[in-house]
């Protein structure tokens, strides 16, 4: 795995900082075992591709199982910070099946950034699981920035 | 933050997120109807948090003891009541076997009553359940004094922290290493409750039941993460329970065959004769023997075989090597 993409002993990217970023040609691919998550990264790889294609997007954050030490992560989840070079053509170019068929959960966001409740914040707090049970209720995860 | 405060945070995210999403939608002209695409990862977000996760959370900050199975059954959510009640029925009984196995209870004519029971916490289809221990029945100033006082809920609260150290023990090679070491500080955590916590580990996860492949066992009571019983945990939790540590000292005694379990050879004897103070000797038998078992449900026998004893020389665990009628 890459030197700064270590996951830690509860299983997740370390903080600080809470945002890595990592170019997309660096990344490992499949993170951990799992049967799906050489299948998940194929999408992750087609969803870049269309990004590179359509869009004038040069990022994604990716968050949620896909990079923790999750054995069988449903899907990747990623984040798109949208801007202002978006046109409502590339907006409409982004409707795909995506958690039908590529297996991504993927969510759009505005330039704008609420104060408070925003996804950085929320992307830093781990998911209730089973398994969490005895991680400390202080923990924070890391997530990533893709750049292509 | 508890775990709920977590999934709170999350669910006031995404409405915000949207909000400014719409803002953004709006001021490019794009109509809300086009834009529907933009908003189906929050929606899937809003439906998993507050139909999945919300609930789990809760069970997670309320529930000393969480137990949850994996399989194709959990995985689809659909559980029939047939089933669940079977799984209940498991988990509550083997909870109650191990609670009356505990060396603070051994002398007492104790009943299981829904005071000393423990309550529900979560229930779910996807086959999670959650309890949490009752308040000690002992009023006494200080909680510590108060959990001293009574014995029920010393028992109970051990026998959830240990059903924990057992399913972390299945994770080693040879977990009786990990049990002998936690036995080695607590008293109370001798033969009779060690035998009863590997039984009730192995029952945690039924034999025949293909579609359920694992059980986690977690909670405030339970040490570090979550432990999973898969089928290769279990095959090792079968193992030890044949061929668990073997008492040398010999016993002889006379009482009633009771609550027996022919899957795993075990019987209680109750109702003991020649003045033993203790309710019950928790009995272990071989296939030599289930004939003999079966005949003499509730009858009085006699047993002989080589026994642990507490440190009042009472009787606790018995590995049989005769019985007859008596």
């Amino acid at each position: 795995m890459h030197g700064t993409l270590v996951l830690n002993e509860y299983g997740f990217l370390p903080v600080p900082p809470p945002c890595h970023d990592v170019r997309l040609s660096d990344l490992p691919g499949v993170f951990g075992n799992g049967a799906n998550r050489p299948q998940l990264w194929k999408s992750v790889r087609k969803f870049s591709g269309l990004l590179l294609k359509q869009t004038p997007i040069r990022a994604f954050y990716v968050d949620g199982d896909y990079i923790s030490a999750h054995s069988k992560p449903e899907a990747v989840e990623v984040g798109i910070e949208l801007s202002n070079e978006v046109t409502v053509a590339h907006l409409k170019a982004l409707d795909q099946p995506f958690v039908e068929e590529w297996g991504l959960w993927v969510n759009f966001y505005a330039p704008a950034r609420p104060e408070t409740y925003n996804f950085h914040e929320s992307f830093q707090l781990p998911d209730p699981e089973v398994s969490r049970s005895g991680i400390p209720k202080t923990l924070r995860k890391g997530y990533l920035r893709v750049t292509l | 933050m508890t775990w709920a405060e977590k999934v709170r945070f999350k669910l006031r995210t995404v409405h915000t997120e949207m909000a400014e999403l719409r803002r953004y939608i709006h001021e490019r002209g794009l109509p809300e109807a086009e834009a529907e695409h933009l908003f189906r990862g929050h929606l899937r977000s809003l439906d998993a948090l507050a139909l999945d996760k919300l609930p789990l959370a809760v069970a997670m900050d309320t529930s000393d003891i969480l137990v949850r199975y994996q399989g194709k059954d959990a995985q689809t959510g659909r559980c029939s009541v047939t089933k669940m009640n079977r799984l209940f029925t498991t988990l509550h009984k083997q909870v109650v076997e191990m609670t009356k196995s505990h060396g603070q209870l051994s002398g007492n004519r104790f009943r299981w009553m829904g005071d000393v029971d423990l309550l529900v916490t979560a229930c779910t289809p996807s086959l999670i359940f959650g309890f949490k221990l009752p308040e000690p029945g002992v009023r006494a100033r200080d909680e510590e004094n108060r959990m001293l006082l009574d014995p029920h809920y010393t028992a109970l609260k051990d026998s959830l922290e240990f059903m924990g150290v057992v399913a972390s023990s299945l994770q080693q090679e040879n977990p009786r290493v990990v049990i002998d070491e936690f036995a080695a500080s607590r008293p109370n955590v001798d033969e009779c409750f060690i035998d009863s916590g590997l039984v009730a580990a192995r029952k945690l996860l039924p034999s025949r039941d293909k579609k359920l492949e694992s059980v986690e066992i977690a909670g405030r009571v339970v040490s570090g993460e979550g432990m999973v019983i898969d089928r290769e945990r279990w095959a090792r939790a079968d193992h030890i329970i044949r061929a668990n540590h073997i008492p040398s000292d010999t016993l002889e005694v006379t009482g009633h065959l009771m609550v027996v379990d022919y899957e795993v050879g075990r019987f209680t004897l109750r109702r003991l004769e020649d003045g033993w103070k203790v309710r019950g000797v928790r009995c272990r038998y071989r296939e030599e023997h289930e004939e003999f078992v079966r005949a003499h449900g509730k009858k009085k026998i006699w047993v002989k075989g080589r026994a642990c004893f507490d440190r009042e020389r009472q009787p606790r665990f018995l590995e049989v090597d005769d019985l007859r009628a008596a």
